[in-house]
């Protein structure tokens, strides 16, 4: 039995000793601990407390900013009418209780990187915080060009590559160095990912390009040699027309018919063209389903 | 006396999701303990904050308030100094029926804790990989690459064991 498998089978009951949370452990039910109802008690009083002392200084806020008109005969003082009842008032949920989202979205943390992997890519903050991701098999590629579009501030050059044999046909959108291309995978996926990047610049609008394993254009050929020989790549990859992978992620829920059940793969490919002792070039995703 | 409401919501919660929840738990804490406070705390807050009196949040939402949770206790473990601990992940594994059971929990307790969180996260509480990448705070390509290692480190460790015992 595979790991998930067994994972999985951990959801029939009668492989647990344990079925249900203990009566006692009930924090609303006659039998709770006295300690946890004590508490409840507690923190219903210090509400209630803490209610009536806001509505005092509210009202006594409110009576010293009153503007004197004297139009008015007789000010009526503000004061609170009632006070709040605890059966009614409820702390609030914990923190991290998952919370609808908010109205007011804060600001989006500046995108200081654009990371290309083997499963889509990812802006983030000079911190590495993740601002958005887009990724390669789950959406279309309008999200990612959409943002690209604002990130840049530039609309894309859009150019349109006709089927040719076997390649279908995309549209190409670039933005002075880096490029998304709309597949649209559909029902062809994973063969097909709904989009794929490239690359040449090493930043585009002050904006580094990078791929996850930290290789950029320019990066040293003799560096992309010792990323692919630790993935043990070596030369089945290496020395393929300039062509380097460096990062390798399995498709998910996707397993090769003719290889044992083996997943297939997603890379990250970078190029050192022509006569360079350097990257010149990063493309994701490049696919290897096999033989 | 009067009751409050979020009783009855409570123990609705109890009885149709408890048992799910607190093998998802003991799966990512390890310990009983931690694993009751999480599921209690995680039922308390969903009940509480209903004003109606039928329970209407699904089974995802909670798996995912205790998965918040969890995290949070396994974030505090690891800034406690290793003598304040008082229970460590999988020091009893009484809370599995079988010992097959018992010897893969114990391989699982071995992984990197986000390791353990991802496959826990994706194969015995069925989310995907996005509610993943939310509830632990990361990208779904970290979830992807973590349960991708996760499998690979827990597939060796099984064949090891396999190997030592056919000695």
């Amino acid at each position: 039995m595979t790991p998930e498998d067994r994972l999985r089978a951990l959801n029939s009951s009668d492989r647990w000793t344990v079925n249900a949370l203990a009566p006692r452990d009930n924090p609303f039910g006659s039998a709770a601990p006295a300690r946890r109802r004590q508490s409840w008690k507690l923190i219903f009083a210090e509400i209630a407390v803490i209610a009536a002392v806001s509505a005092i200084i509210f009202g006594a806020i409110t009576l010293q900013n009153r503007p004197t008109d004297n139009t008015s005969d007789d000010p009526v003082p503000i004061v609170p009418t009632s006070t709040p009842t605890p059966e009614i008032t409820l702390p609030p949920a914990p923190s991290n209780t998952p919370e609808p989202p908010p109205t007011h979205a804060p600001a989006a943390p500046k995108v200081a990187r654009i990371v290309v992997s083997s499963v889509g890519v990812e802006l983030q903050s000079k911190d590495g915080d993740v601002v958005d991701e887009f990724i390669y098999l789950d959406e279309d590629a309008e999200k990612i060009i959409e943002t690209m579009t604002d990130l840049l501030a530039v609309d894309p050059v859009v150019t349109h590559q006709d089927a040719v044999t076997h390649f279908l046909a995309f549209d190409h959108y670039e933005w002075g160095g880096f490029i998304v291309e709309d597949l649209e995978g559909g029902a062809a996926k994973p063969f097909v990912p709904d989009f794929r990047v490239k690359a040449w610049a090493s930043e585009v609008n002050g904006i580094t390009i990078v791929t996850a394993s930290g290789v950029g254009i320019g990066t040293p050929e003799s560096r992309i040699r010792t990323i692919s020989q630790d993935l043990g790549l070596g030369a089945e990859y290496g020395d393929n027309d300039g062509y380097w992978v460096v990062e390798t992620a399995d498709v998910p829920d996707y397993e090769l018919d003719g290889d044992g059940g083996k997943p297939a793969v997603y890379n990250t490919m970078v190029a050192v063209e022509g006569d360079a002792t350097v990257v010149t070039r990063i493309l994701a995703p490049g696919r290897n389903f096999g033989d | 006396m009067a009751t409050w409401g979020a009783d009855s919501r409570y123990t609705e919660l109890v009885e149709e999701h408890g048992g799910t929840l607190l093998h998802l738990a003991l799966l990512l804490t390890g310990n009983r303990h931690d694993a009751e406070d999480i599921v209690q705390d995680a039922l308390i807050s969903v009940a509480r904050a209903w004003s109606t009196s039928k329970p209407t949040a699904g089974l995802a939402y909670l798996k995912r308030a205790v998965a918040n949770r969890a995290i949070d206790v396994g974030r505090a473990r690891r800034e406690t100094p290793v003598s304040e601990i008082a229970e460590s992940y999988s020091d009893d594994l009484g809370f599995l029926s079988y010992e097959d059971d018992q010897r893969f929990f114990a391989l699982l307790a071995r992984l990197p804790e986000r390791q353990r969180a991802t496959l826990v996260l994706k194969f015995h509480a069925d989310m995907d990989d996005r509610s993943i990448a939310k509830a632990l705070k990361v990208s779904v390509a970290t979830v992807r690459s973590q349960a991708q290692h996760g499998l690979a480190k827990l597939r060796a460790d099984e064949q090891l064991l396999e190997e030592r015992n056919s000695r």
